[in-house]
């Protein structure tokens, strides 16, 4: 496989953009990063197209279900359109599709970078990319085709999970092999938690096929399996590859090192002991021993520790440097990604105590809390790592700034409003539900008489603590209206996105010779480049900080 | 839950659990907890030190930067 121009990085490389390429093509001049970056140029860029061209057919898929919620007819003629098939293939195509291709993607660019050493068997890793986008294809098909095994977050029948546990094996040995044989004797924080992600993985998963899949758990058993696979997948395997790429990419952008090493290591450890735990908080109030309600329990509310330890460190990293955002998206894109996983992990904690539980857990609260986790910390994160990596594979700069802004925007603006406006409707159809039996909702239920909240809240019937089932269902319409908008915002940003993503690739958009930044203000951004007096060492250093 | 799950359960978690506790003594052992500073800098070098920003890609620090956006403050 021929590897043309990669992306350059050396300071004497980046003198005369014009050469830009042409100093390339003998490896013995290049640099460490600039082999690197040419070596894992064809397997990301796989990963990170097809993981994007899933994103947007899984948009749109959401985007249809999420209409049908308040427009039941809405494309209701075909079998295929209905929404017990749509929704689980929206699922399944971001969940295995986007999220999982880009992990790979970005783990794989984060593994050789931090051990030191390029991409080695680059064909194997193209071949399990292939066979993981068919797998998914295959899934996604028999999914909407009615051969859904009925599990939700396990609906691809066997012969697609094959598929994706062979193209799964190909990465895991690949990763151990190039382990092996790194230069750096340190083991990185990222690369902790992308080992945790490589090994916790194919153990979630091979535990719930042979369980769920392999029938070996019926009834209240496989609820339990499956709800803790489907919780543990997000802290499992999309948390540590998000985590890995926070810090690596901060301190990276910004020229600082984190702030606590100490406090990132703990983290970590602390992640692999408790988050485990969690999934069978779903089960409050449920049919489930109560031990095993109180172990999740005591587990999620112990995960205060990892979330405190990374929301202390990615602030106190970017402490003074705020300012950065401003002009890097890659940056913006990822703090955003940081502050999203304090709040969905501090949200997720809370929702697994009894008060909060009982209210919300059958409404639309819960589904707002996931697309905090998998989108605003996750995605928001993949994009800002995408936005990093792709011009060092690629050797070209995004080609629009203002593609880029519109991608931002309407994606955050678009994932907050979907989060803000179910969580309230969520909270209004969780205590209707319970008829404001909570002491949250009696609350509520006493501010319902209030006229302005209760207008407010969209007609909110609970105090005379009984509400018609009928009521409960109008009374979220306006919210899933909501949502549908916010849903068509984020949809609109993916396609801004896969644009952008297809003038790189193909040189067809406008030729940057300097980095294609948020605002041109050279003076600002100078400005902003502030050195990092006291982590810098002067005899080692010297000069660096200009 | 069949006894056949039950034993394919416990040994995935046995599995699993020797493996972190061997992955912490390995960590421990081999000093990767003993120098935390030098952890935190392990990911710079002398093509990108401390101190430098590098969501640059065409960027040298001697040049002025060419910033490529649209006019807008």
């Amino acid at each position: 496989m021929s590897l043309t121009a990669p992306g350059q990085h050396h300071a004497d490389d980046r003198l005369d953009p014009k050469s830009f390429g042409q100093a390339q093509s003998d490896p013995t001049t290049m640099s460490m990063r600039s082999l690197i970056d040419e070596s894992c140029k064809w397997p990301c860029l796989v990963f990170f197209t097809t993981g994007t061209a899933w994103l947007v057919i899984g948009s749109l898929f959401a985007l249809v279900a999420s209409i049908k919620l308040h427009t039941p007819r809405f494309m209701s003629d075909d079998a295929w359109l209905t929404f017990g098939r749509v929704r689980p293939a929206h699922l399944d195509s971001v969940v295995f599709g986007w999220a999982s291709l880009t992990g790979i993607g970005t783990s794989l660019w984060l593994m050789c970078r931090l051990c030191r050493t390029p991409l080695r068997y680059p064909a194997m890793l193209v071949l399990a990319a292939i066979l993981w986008n068919v797998g998914v294809l295959v899934g996604t098909i028999a999914v909407l085709s009615g051969h859904s095994t009925g599990v939700e977050w396990l609906e691809f029948p066997p012969y697609s999970t094959f598929l994706l546990f062979i193209a799964f094996g190909i990465v895991a040995i690949w990763a151990m092999v190039t382990f092996g044989q790194r230069q750096s004797g340190h083991v990185y924080v990222s690369q902790w938690y992308l080992f945790g992600a490589l090994f916790w993985f194919p153990w979630l998963y091979a535990t719930v096929q042979i369980l769920i899949i392999g029938h070996l758990t019926s009834g209240m058993g496989q609820m339990s399996v499956q709800w803790w696979f489907a919780h543990n997948v997000l802290g499992l395997w999309f948390t540590p590859i998000g985590l890995a790429t926070i810090y690596y990419l901060v301190p990276k952008v910004i020229g600082r090192p984190i702030y606590s090493y100490y406090l990132s290591i703990l983290g970590f450890w602390s992640l692999a002991l408790f988050y485990s735990w969690a999934g069978s908080h779903h089960f409050i109030s449920g049919p489930a021993p109560a031990w095993l309600v109180t172990a999740s329990i005591v587990g999620s509310v112990m995960m205060i520790i990892p979330v405190s330890t990374v929301a202390i460190n990615h602030h106190m990293t970017v402490r003074k440097h705020f300012a950065v955002m401003r002009f890097s998206p890659t940056l913006r894109f990822i703090v955003f990604g940081a502050m999203s996983y304090t709040l969905v992990s501090v949200q997720g904690s809370s929702m697994s105590l009894h008060v909060l539980n009982e209210p919300t857990h059958f409404s639309h609260y819960t589904i707002a809390h996931a697309h905090l986790g998998l989108y605003a910390f996750f995605t928001m994160t993949m994009f800002g790592a995408m936005y990093y990596i792709v011009p060092r594979l690629t050797g070209r700069e995004w080609s629009s700034s203002k593609l880029i802004r519109i991608h931002f925007w309407f994606a955050a603006i678009g994932i907050f409003m979907y989060w803000g406006f179910l969580s309230l409707g969520g909270l209004i159809q969780g205590f209707e539900m319970n008829q404001a039996s909570s002491p949250l909702g009696d609350l509520v239920g006493k501010l319902g008489y209030w006229e302005g909240v209760k207008t407010f809240l969209g007609g909110f019937k609970a105090q005379n603590g009984v509400v018609p089932w009928l009521a409960i269902v109008k009374d979220t319409l306006p919210w899933l209206l909501s949502r549908s908008i916010a849903g068509t915002l984020m949809t609109l940003a993916h396609l801004a996105f896969g644009v952008l993503l297809l003038l790189n690739l193909t040189g067809w958009g406008r030729q940057r010779s300097g980095p294609t930044l948020f605002v041109s203000d050279a003076k600002g951004y100078q400005q902003s480049l502030t050195p990092v007096a006291d982590w810098l060492v002067p005899d080692e250093h010297e000069g660096d900080a200009s | 839950m069949s006894w056949l799950a039950i034993i394919l359960v416990f040994a995935l978690i046995g599995a699993f659990s020797a493996s972190v506790i061997y992955a912490l003594w390995w960590a421990l052992r081999g000093g990767q907890m003993s120098d935390f500073q030098k952890g935190a800098t392990s990911i710079f070098d002398e093509e990108e030190p401390i101190g430098r920003v590098t969501d640059t890609l065409l960027l040298n620090k001697e040049q002025k930067p060419q910033i490529n956006a649209d006019k807008r403050r």
